[in-house]
């Protein structure tokens, strides 16, 4: 046997056992990579062949007939549907600013302060997150039938359209968001280094312009970030606009679901459109900004 | 003469209350002169940088008083007080250009537009940034960032700038070249440095005068050469350079002897077995004593045989050694068992070293380049 | 004053947390205990609340009429869970191991379905569904592939396959966020020492994303178990949950010490089970 011989059946016997784990683990890769197609494709394909089906010309959502934009145009002079998207927007926007304005002064205190009864408000802050919409839904209902207040609608007009939004549905859309907000501004917070305040400090600037030049500025991508979740959830809200706006009054989900307890026709289709577009466009310009703030956390974090 | 730059009396710092409190700076009084690089040497958790902020306003005193330029400072907050301070991680604001960054410390003092532009060219010229005014901090190196850190502490011309540990981040070839020019714009402004850091090396280079600090207290104040050759206990000895130690009794007194200018008393130490040396020791030492002696190894010489009365001899094998280049360690046995470490230069051009394991040496060294202190309890170090 | 304020830090913060402090105490708290207090009381006789002490809506509860649904809801829940454990990890897995530039893409695409309404992506599953308008139906029946309709709605099939498609991405992200923080010279170094790709897996990544399983489960239960939308749409009127159950109560039958009873216990089982489940973990941890 010669020495060169001996030397190659090694160098084959190698070979081989790298070659079997290698052929197993690129099995395992493919499998992998395949149940997570599947799994993006179950995700995606009900909402495309929603869309899809928008344009249908039938009314039938199963057949095919051709292309048209009539339930576009169905939806467009179904004032109530324009009413209820108007109602969205405003209790949206409405709810947002005074959450986002709660949320951040709740971040700031605890984040950066002590003060008595902090574990309990620790508590009372993430309450509202975890607990199942439903439950939330009843307890307002509860509090505003007990109280006698909330019910009272404001009044007002936009676009040739008369509204009338009742308080207790921007209150709800409130008590939810003020923790969401709170969650997304505290970790911007948290993760900002406190030595810049210092600096700044350091560098003459009193509590006051320390946080109006430093710490605001920092601040604001996570408030920004706060503002589009806070958004996002109120235009999505059904469980508690369901329950705590009484008879007759509308949110574009809340009109969906009436929609099609009496049938379902591509109109509600094109408002399923409408509003995923309309959720594409807040994805987006949440994006546009954490690029643009050099955010170190994602927004999908925020969620974690 | 000057009122001192910054004065601090028997200052206490403790954390929290009652039982879970620690006591991070336990009683330290300091004197810094005006103009002087002042570098806080020791370990992490010594308690340098809780005193660096105690000065800067950014703790306050449990207990005493910090004086700067002759004012108490009581509890006045950072921002008002004629300190600056360049930050360990440098701290520059992200969100504004390296002129904002340097400019902001006189705009919050109210300084107008013209003045203000012509004070921040002025510091960043001084660090040469001047090219790159119109960046944004994440443009930057570490180096450069730390340059403009500098200068926007400098740009406010503060009675005293606190620097912790700013060359912490920097790669070797950086922190040497910067060590040089820190010390070279200190030498230039005339402002007094509080330099905080872990690096004896860094501190003998740059400071006209080191303290060392240990579990929050300041062990001993002097020039490079004082800490060094004349250390006052066994962790500051120890700390600083390499140190050979041998554990022995004193036998009695004998007289005195002057280093610069601090004059020390001398002992007769007996090590085991039965070898007696003479050392420099504490003024405390009593015959009977148990004592640790503590040397240098660049202070040993391996000779054919000793001298006499100046200096101290002992015998002993190599044990081992290690090529360095420039210098071998040789790893000397003694008699009793002990250990020491002896640098020899190497002066001669050779492909051997001087000495092989195995042999049989001598070995001496000065009386005064070596100091006994008491036996105390162990310190880590 | 205003220098006191400055002096004293825990004031400061306490005047920053009053507004949310009082809004939740108010519109969140004492709502809570509205219900609670509700749920030991009598339902009037025109659907208004009397305030008598009772347990009989507690007892109710324990009817076999309504306590068989509240066990298929805490069934449906951990079987959803379940799912949606098995389904996201290797998905999480998937998109943890990616090039950085794939990982964005792959987490928007599941964001974004994420992010739209959830009673539009239920709407579209119930297209999907219906038993003989739906589209899988009318295209498997055009095809000739099957005779007769498949029933995937009206029925539990239709409810989990709502509650999985709704609340993945609940567990995935906990689960990629856990599995990207993973040191991977720990897997390096197990492989180092002979242990087989399962072996590692259970030996050392499982483990390590144990946090990140139980955020994500407990993320997908506690909505899944106080489901509405999902068995209201897909369910067809025949499958019931909790959640329906206390819909009605509240806006139908107006019952509502007995509807606040049900909520009461729904929430409490969501507590009971997360702090097991939290327990469960900690032991395992150890």
């Amino acid at each position: 046997m010669s020495a060169t011989s001996v030397q190659a059946a090694e160098a084959r016997a190698k070979e081989q056992v790298r070659v079997a784990p290698e052929r197993r683990v690129r099995l395992g890769s493919a499998l992998l990579s395949l149940h997570s197609v599947l799994i993006f494709l179950f995700l995606w394909v009900p909402i495309i062949i929603v869309v899809f089906f928008s344009f249908n010309e039938s009314q039938f959502l199963a057949e095919w007939t051709g292309f048209s934009t009539r339930w576009y145009v169905e939806m467009i002079e179904d004032e109530q549907t324009i009413v209820a998207l108007w109602n969205s927007v405003f209790v949206a926007v409405v709810s947002t600013v005074i959450s986002v304005v709660i949320g951040t002064l709740a971040a700031l205190a605890m984040e950066r302060y002590q003060f008595w009864g902090k574990l309990g408000m620790e508590g009372l802050l993430y309450l509202p997150i975890i607990i199942p919409d439903i439950a939330m839904a009843i307890m307002l209902l509860a509090f505003f039938n007990l109280s006698g207040i909330g019910f009272t609608p404001w009044r007002l007009e936009i676009a040739g359209l008369r509204l009338s939004v009742p308080y207790s549905v921007i209150i709800g859309h409130v008590a939810f968001n003020i923790s969401f907000v709170a969650v997304v501004v505290r970790a911007r917070l948290a993760d900002m280094d406190e030595t810049l305040e210092e600096a700044a400090s350091d560098l003459y600037a009193g509590p006051w312009q320390t946080f109006t030049r430093i710490t605001l500025p920092m601040m604001m991508p996570g408030i920004v970030a706060g503002a589009l979740l806070a958004f996002t959830l109120s235009l999505d809200d059904f469980v508690i606009t369901f329950f705590t706006s009484g008879a007759g009054f509308n949110t574009l989900p809340v009109r969906v679901f009436g929609l099609v307890k009496k049938g379902v026709t591509p109109k509600i289709n094109a408002i399923s459109t409408v509003m995923l577009a309309g959720s594409l466009t807040l994805v987006l310009i949440a994006l546009l900004f954490q690029r643009k703030g050099g955010g170190t956390k994602s927004i999908m974090e925020i969620n974690l | 003469m000057s009122e001192p730059g910054v004065e601090l009396r028997n200052v206490v710092k403790r954390f929290g209350t009652g039982q879970g409190s620690v006591v991070a700076v336990n009683g330290v009084s300091l004197s810094i002169r005006d103009g002087e690089f002042f570098s806080l040497l020791g370990p992490s958790g010594c308690g340098k940088t809780t005193t660096l902020r105690m000065i800067g306003g950014f703790e306050t005193p449990t207990e005493g008083e910090i004086y700067i330029a002759g004012e108490p400072q009581g509890y006045k907050p950072a921002y008002r007080r004629p300190v600056n301070t360049v930050f360990q991680h440098y701290a520059l604001f992200p969100h504004m250009t390296v002129f904002n960054n340097v400019a902001f410390g006189l705009q919050m003092q109210g300084v107008d537009r013209d003045e203000i532009k012509r004070r921040v060219e002025e510091a960043l010229d001084m660090v040469q940034m001047g090219s790159m005014a119109d960046r944004k901090p994440h443009q930057l190196s570490g180096g450069q960032q730390q340059r403009v850190a500098l200068a926007r502490a400098l740009v406010n011309h503060p009675k005293v700038l606190l620097l912790d540990e700013p060359l912490g981040a920097l790669d070797y070839k950086l922190r040497k070249a910067m060590q040089f020019e820190l010390k070279r714009l200190q030498e230039r402004v005339g402002i007094t440095f509080v330099y905080v850091t872990h690096d004896q090396e860094e501190a003998l280079t740059m400071s006209d005068r080191i303290g060392v600090m240990h579990r929050g207290r300041l062990l001993q104040v002097g020039t490079a050469q004082e800490i060094y050759e004349a250390p006052m206990n066994r962790f500051v000895a120890n700390f600083i350079g390499e140190t050979n130690y041998l554990r022995g009794k004193v036998v009695e007194l004998a007289g005195k002897t002057t280093i610069g200018e601090i004059t020390m008393p001398v002992v007769k130490v007996l090590i085991e077995p039965d070898t007696c040396i003479l050392t420099v020791g504490t003024p405390d030492l009593r015959p009977g004593d148990a004592v640790t002696v503590a040397f240098r190894p660049e202070k040993i010489r391996i000779v054919d045989e000793c001298d006499g009365l100046e200096t101290n001899c002992a015998n002993g094998v190599v044990a081992d050694l290690v090529y360095k280049g420039a210098a071998t360690t040789y790893l000397i046995r003694l008699a009793g068992g002990e250990q020491i470490k002896v640098d020899q230069q190497n002066t001669r051009a050779m492909f051997d070293t001087l000495y092989h394991p195995g042999e049989q040496v001598t070995i001496t060294w000065p009386i005064a380049g070596c100091k006994a202190f008491a036996e105390e309890a162990e310190e880590d170090t | 004053m205003i220098a006191a304020l400055q002096k004293h830090r825990s004031l400061q913060g306490g005047l920053l947390i009053l507004p949310a402090a009082l809004f939740l105490l108010v519109f969140f708290l004492a709502p809570f205990f509205i219900v609670l207090g509700y749920s030991f009381a009598e339902r009037g006789t025109y659907g208004g609340v009397v305030w008598n002490f009772t347990l009989e809506n507690y007892q109710r509860a324990f009817d076999p009429l309504y306590f068989s649904t509240v066990l298929r809801s805490g069934w449906i829940a951990a079987l959803t869970t379940l799912l949606c454990l098995v389904l996201g990890y290797p998905l999480a897995y998937f998109i943890a191991t990616r090039s950085e530039k794939w990982r964005g893409v792959l987490l928007l695409a599941l964001i974004i379905p994420f992010w739209t309404n959830f009673l539009i992506r239920t709407y579209a599953l119930l297209t999907l569904l219906r038993t003989n308008t739906g589209l899988i139906n009318v295209t498997l029946m055009n095809l000739g592939l099957i005779r007769q309709p498949l029933p995937l709605f009206g029925n539990d099939f239709a409810i989990l396959l709502g509650l999985v498609y709704g609340w993945l991405p609940n567990m995935v992200l906990p689960l990629y966020a856990a599995i990207s923080r993973l040191d991977h010279s720990l897997i390096e170094a197990a492989q180092d020492l002979y242990a087989p790709g399962s072996k590692v897996f259970l030996r050392v990544i499982w483990p390590l994303t144990l946090p990140g399983v139980v955020a994500g489960s407990i993320l997908v239960f506690i909505p899944a178990l106080g489901a509405f939308i999902t068995p209201a749409l897909l369910g067809g009127g025949k499958s019931l949950m909790i959640g329906n159950i206390i819909n009605n109560q509240f806006l139908a039958a107006h019952d509502w010490p007995f509807g606040s009873a049900l909520s009461t216990i729904m929430i409490g089982i969501m507590l009971v089970v997360t702090i097991v489940y939290f327990r469960m973990v900690q032991k395992e941890a150890t």
